[in-house]
């Protein structure tokens, strides 16, 4: 029978036909009812009823349509059975189960003449119209045959019947043909070859069309075809079909004029996309797809939608001649849902997939449902079930009946069950005498038939042992015996030969001397207990290695079954005992794909982010599972990853919740989110996204997404980040934060987020929050404006927390508070002379801050600034004596936030003629207590700079544009610098005369364009060049090198050029 | 098993501690080294309990470092796991395929095929805990277990095993209450 797809009108009556090109392996049978003479009318009908139930249905579609009433046709609709209407709504809905509309009743297909116009609109007659018209006619006649209430093998046995009757008619008629059906194959490649389109065929012209209105646009053609030939106007086409490509449909003529003059007025036609099929992809349009396999009863299929998804079940029935099934399979019950608010249900239905459990009628009734009932499953009266909102439930297991295609898919040789399913699905079986239900039989008949099931398949998946004769024994195995006279011997395996292998017993020293015993491979078996390290040599798993945490022998089963815990994965895989192997190696199983191995971290595409990275957590036959930057796990596709990112992950750097610095490979302990108090290795890091990897953890491959700032580095490295000086001088965080030494090169964000108070230069006086530092600079975003300026470090003070100030206001302008600086004593290049005592300088501002405002934070603290971090650094200073536990929570608040009137810096910082020793020396106490002590290590520094620096007006400190070369205004006069003395400087005017005079009494003059400029703040402080042009608050400036920069207007301070 | 051993140690001294406290500093070296290092064959070393003077025994300077290699003799405190030794352990983390526990440095996977049958569906993921069937036995991170050491894997520097708490008079022994168990 031809299934060449689509439907097939052939309105003419004496065409070649075209379908005939389509190879099909029954096209014997078409052949025969093809060549059936035309004057035979018997035969035709009789060998169409093959074809006659999709046929019939698609009349009783397309008769809606039809204006010629037929009565007999009317009749035989009102009989129809209700079998047929099922049928023809599966074959709407799918367009491939459709078969070729073949109405056959060209006569003899053989000759292969060229058709001229003239042919057709001859043939085309009406009389020949007609005698289709009644050939159809007595057909549907016969339909009436049909007994509705036969039964569809019935049916089906008619239809076989009467095939075969005519088969023996066509092999008498035609001589030629009867070799196909007889099965002579090398003829009948040959025939067919010769049925392929040649030129002299009828060309096809192809059309797009709606989705879906194919066959009834192929009806309307055939109609108007009919019409038209009844007026005595044939149109000049020989066919109409609708294969089996959705939106097209195809118009086989000799004439393009005549495939145009036959769609006018068709509507939902484009014909506009009309084109001509080339006739090489003639054969292709008919082509035939495979059929989809039907179910069985007793096989394995995959539930393809919802929660069941992938998981396996069992087809227990087959339903309506294999549209429907009925399946049993584990069923995912979420009891609880019933519980929760509607709202809530409806999420939790969608998102959570309950886990497999078998159905246990006690527990439900335990939990309080009511509609619980035992009820016969319909339509298999024997079977007792537990019914339970809306489901059927038996001995555990769901029973549902389910569409085949849609919801459930035969398992196919891709994805058979493996032995862990199986297992799952068996295990209710195993426990079946708990449950004293009357069906007792049931269950265990059921057992034993999963039980053949399984060894089937074992046999034919690769999880049987179909490539080792010998249960995969090597020399140098444990091996126990499982026959003979030795049964439950354990011995070492020496040498194998042939099918012998020669073993050595354990064990057996106190039985005096034993040689090596002879068995034969069937008498032994590999023998590997729990606990061992193995390697999984073939099958599925092949290649992974794990530990071994159970052995399993199912009864019946020759070979032990080991549940596996792999290394690398960290799942669990049942493996046969055979296939294993004792191994000392660690292998992570399959762990490349496309050039991408498993913990990469790869950049995706797609997705909507632009920059979505993810760590690779499973590598798959064809695709990965990653993990993204968000923690959302999916699968994805070599070709969408767009490259590694590990050497880059491999240096960045992040900072934790304390700020400590930490990289890939370190430790880090998780101090809040939903994986807190977890420890991990960093195993990759994208931004602030860390990709943990714990070995405990079993998904996603241990493998967890947190941010650095919800981490805490643990262990010893903790300390490392800030001090490089000699062993035993630990620089505590806190004493960082504030004061950073100039010695330290490293970053250091303890004012990152504060707020600040910038205490010198043009933004002086107004208060920011740092948004960025570096150990010299910060950046600090302005509250008042929409801008971020780059501020020496040592020019702000921290007044407050990222909330905003908390300092005092009365406080905020006491002078005292900002470090006394010696910024620009002495040196050619004054900023570089500068900057290094500006950071000693900056020392004691934090120790006074610090010690001064212990008391107003121990009364009243904000929490924000406690973190635990600081108190575990305290705690390893713990070699100072003086240090008080009690006072540790407030270690970090004492940093700059907000001032006290109660200092004990005062009485010490206004002792102003000393040096800074003596007065450390008082502080050190208090400075220790809150451990923040200003190190010892830098007091020499107070020493020698901080005392000089204290020798001036502390309350005020120079601009920093304040040092040698710098053209300045004094009383409307301009004047040069010509040597810094702290506050004050000589300064030399235009004619020469000199004069004394201190910071706050000049001006600077704004630098102009050629003007040589200093810079003297930003990234590029200390740049000495030429300014070549202003734009906007930027300046363009060239250095000596003749390079140019872009420095921000503000830091520029002119000078005069070196002479 | 804990147990005490002598053993030795190389150590490799810089010359920056060749001084007044060179034994001292040799003992300081000898324990950063060693404790908490899984030796294949003598397991966890837990402390080095002595190191007897005496036995601190002149190094050899290497020719191209200058560096000094000294043997330093050590008594240690071990830990040592042996196969179907039952020890009691504090259960660390629950996961479907099982909980972790530890003794001490130790790490011992007990999976749920190790369990009890009534334990082995028991998972609940959201205490992160195993439960009986009963609800009577909640094994949950922080309980104490007594299990039966399986078998044992010894990596570079650490020693993980594999235990069972399915045999007599194994299982929870300590809901981590704190309080003290009436099971024994």
């Amino acid at each position: 029978m031809n299934r060449g797809g689509g439907k097939m009108l052939r309105p003419g009556g004496n065409q070649p036909f075209f379908d005939d090109s389509s190879d099909d392996s029954d096209s014997d049978e078409e052949e025969e009812v093809q060549d059936a003479p035309p004057s035979r009318p018997t035969t035709n009908l009789s060998s169409d009823e093959d074809d006659d139930d999709s046929d019939d249905d698609d009349d009783l579609g397309a008769s809606n349509k039809r204006s010629r009433s037929f009565d007999d046709d009317r009749k035989t609709k009102k009989s129809r059975p209700s079998f047929f209407d099922e049928e023809a709504e599966d074959a709407d809905d799918d367009e491939d189960e459709e078969e070729a509309y073949g109405t056959h009743h060209d006569p003899h297909d053989r000759v292969k003449r060229h058709y001229t116009e003239d042919d057709i609109r001859r043939e085309n007659m009406d009389e020949e119209a007609l005698a289709i018209i009644n050939r159809q006619n007595r057909r549907r006649n016969q339909m009436a045959s049909f007994n509705p209430d036969d039964d569809i093998e019935d049916v089906a046995r008619q239809i076989e019947e009467r095939h075969r009757l005519a088969s023996r008619r066509v092999d008498r008629t035609v001589l030629d043909d009867a070799d196909i059906a007889n099965g002579n194959q090398s003829l009948a490649a040959v025939t067919q070859q010769s049925l392929l389109p040649s030129v002299s065929d009828p060309n096809l012209w192809m059309f797009g069309c709606a989705n879906g209105k194919e066959q009834e646009l192929v009806y309307q053609i055939m109609n108007k075809c009919i019409a038209f030939a009844r007026q005595g106007k044939p149109l000049g086409i020989t066919s109409a079909v609708a294969a089996q490509s959705k939106g097209r449909i195809y118009i086989e003529s000799y004439s393009e004029p005549a495939v145009r003059e036959a769609i006018q007025g068709v509507r939902g036609l484009m014909a506009y996309s009309m084109r001509m099929v080339p006739l090489n992809d003639m054969t292709t349009v008919m082509t035939v797809t495979a059929k989809k396999k039907p179910v069985k009863k007793n096989e394995w299929v995959r539930m393809a939608r919802g929660h069941y998804k992938g998981d396996l079940a069992l087809v227990r029935a087959v339903r309506e001649s294999g549209i429907k099934c009925i399946i049993q399979c584990v069923p995912r019950l979420d009891l609880t849902l019933s519980e929760l608010p509607p709202e809530e249900a409806k999420i939790r239905r969608r998102t959570v997939k309950p886990p497999q459990k078998f159905f246990n009628p006690q527990d439900v009734a335990a939990m309080g449902k009511q509609n619980l009932a035992r009820q016969r499953f319909p339509g298999m009266n024997d079977l007792y079930c537990d019914f339970f909102e809306g489901n059927y439930y038996s001995d555990g297991y769901l029973l549902k009946e389910v569409t085949v295609g849609t919801m459930v898919k035969p398992c196919g040789e891709e994805e058979p069950p493996t032995l862990d399913e199986l297992q799952r699905f068996r295990n209710r079986n195993k426990n079946e005498g708990r449950y004293e239900d009357d069906e007792e039989n049931e269950g265990s008949k059921m057992a034993k038939s999963l039980l053949e099931e399984l060894s089937d398949l074992q046999g034919k998946t690769s999880l049987g042992e179909k490539s080792t004769n010998n249960g995969g024994l090597v020399i140098g195995d444990t091996i126990e015996v499982i026959e003979g006279d030795l049964v439950g011997m354990r011995g070492k395996l020496m040498s194998i030969d042939g099918s012998t292998v020669k073993v050595k017993p354990i064990g057996t020293d106190n039985l005096g001397t034993t040689g090596e015993i002879e068995f034969l491979v069937s008498q032994v078996r590999k023998d590997i207990p729990v606990g061992a390290h193995v390697k999984v040599i073939e099958g599925r798993y092949s290649n992974e290695t794990g530990v071994v945490v159970a052995v399993e022998k199912l009864e019946g089963e020759n070979d032990a079954t080991a549940v596996i815990l792999t290394d690398m994965t960290h799942k669990e895989v049942s493996v046969r005992i055979s296939q294993l192997q004792e191994s000392a190696e660690v292998a992570s199983g399959q762990d490349k794909l496309a050039g991408y191995e498993l913990h990469d971290l790869v950049v995706l595409s797609g997705g909507g982010s632009a920059n979505e990275v993810g760590v690779i957590v499973r590598v798959g036959r064809e695709e990965f599972t990653v993990i993204n930057n968000h923690g959302i796990v999916r699968e994805v596709r070599p070709e969408e990853l767009r490259g590694k990112r590990n050497s880059s992950s491999g240096r960045a750097v992040a900072l934790d919740v304390q700020g400590n610095q930490i990289r890939v490979g370190d430790t880090v302990s998780v101090a809040e989110g939903p994986h807190k108090g977890k420890s991990a290795t960093i195993k990759r890091m994208n931004r602030a996204q860390l990709f943990l990897y714990s070995q405990t953890r079993s998904e996603n491959a241990g493998i967890f997404v947190v941010r650095s700032r919800s981490c805490v580095l643990s262990g010893s490295k903790v300390q490392r980040g800030g001090s490089d000086g000699p062993s035993g001088f630990s620089t505590p965080q806190s004493q960082q934060r504030g004061a950073n030494g100039p010695n330290r090169g490293r970053r250091d964000d303890g004012l990152i987020g504060k707020t600040v108070r910038i205490q010198a230069g043009n933004w002086k006086g107004y208060l920011g929050a740092v948004a960025d530092a570096t150990p010299t600079h910060v950046q600090v975003e302005l509250h008042s404006r929409l801008k971020k300026v780059m501020v020496l470090r040592e020019r702000v003070a921290v007044v407050g927390d990222k909330f905003g100030a908390t300092e005092d206001p009365d406080r905020s302008n006491m002078g005292s508070m900002i470090a006394p600086t010696t910024p620009f004593l002495g040196g050619a290049t004054p900023m570089h002379g500068g900057a290094t005592p500006m950071h000693g300088g900056a020392t004691p501002m934090h120790g006074q801050l610090s010690g001064g405002f212990t008391p107003s934070h121990s009364s009243g603290g904000d929490d924000v600034w406690q973190p635990g971090g600081v108190i575990d650094i305290a705690e390893e200073e713990n070699n100072n004596s003086t240090w008080a536990p009690g006072t540790s929570p407030t270690q970090e608040n004492d940093f700059g936030s907000s001032a006290a009137p109660e200092s004990t810096w005062n009485p010490t910082s206004s002792d102003q003629g000393s040096t800074w020793t003596p007065s450390t020396n008082d502080v050190v106490p208090k400075m220790e207590t809150t451990a923040t002590s200003a190190p010892k290590k830098e007091e020499p520094d107070y020493g020698i700079q901080g005392a000089t620096a204290l020798g001036a007006d502390d309350g005020q400190q120079a601009p920093v544009w304040f040092m040698e070369r710098v053209c300045i205004q004094f009383n409307g006069k301009s004047a040069v610098i010509k040597d810094v003395d702290n506050k004050s400087a000589v300064v030399e005017f235009d004619d020469k005369t000199t004069q004394n005079i201190t910071a706050s009494e000049c001006t600077m003059v704004p630098p102009g364009e050629h003007d040589t400029v200093l810079v003297t703040g930003g990234a590029d402080v200390g740049l000495e060049g030429e300014l070549v042009c202003i734009d906007g608050t930027d300046a363009i400036l060239r250095d000596p090198n003749g390079e140019f920069k872009i420095v921000d207007l503000v830091h520029l301070a002119k000078i005069v050029g070196e002479s | 098993m804990f147990y005490v051993k002598h053993l030795e140690h190389e150590i490799v001294l810089e010359p920056i501690h060749f001084g007044p406290k060179l034994k001292s500093t040799l003992v300081r070296l000898l324990k950063e080294e060693v404790e908490g290092l899984a030796l294949a064959t003598y397991g966890y070393v837990v402390q080095v309990i002595d190191v007897p003077e005496t036995d601190i025994k002149f190094g050899v300077i290497e020719y191209d470092t200058g560096d000094v290699v000294c043997t330093v003799k050590y008594v240690a405190l071990l830990l040592r796991p042996f196969i179907n030794e039952v020890l009691d352990a504090t259960v660390s983390q629950c996961n479907q395929l099982g909980f972790f526990a530890f003794v001490g440095p130790l790490r011992i996977f007990v999976s749920k095929h190790s369990m009890p049958e009534d334990l082995l569906n028991g998972f609940d993921g959201e205490k992160d805990a195993w439960i009986s069937d009963d609800k009577e036995i909640v094994i949950t991170a922080g309980c104490g277990v007594r299990l039966k050491i399986k078998g044992r894997t010894v990596e570079q520097g650490n020693i993980t095993a594999i235990g069972t708490i399915k045999d007599n008079y194994l299982g929870l022994i300590d809901d981590g209450s704190g309080d003290v168990g009436d099971d024994f």
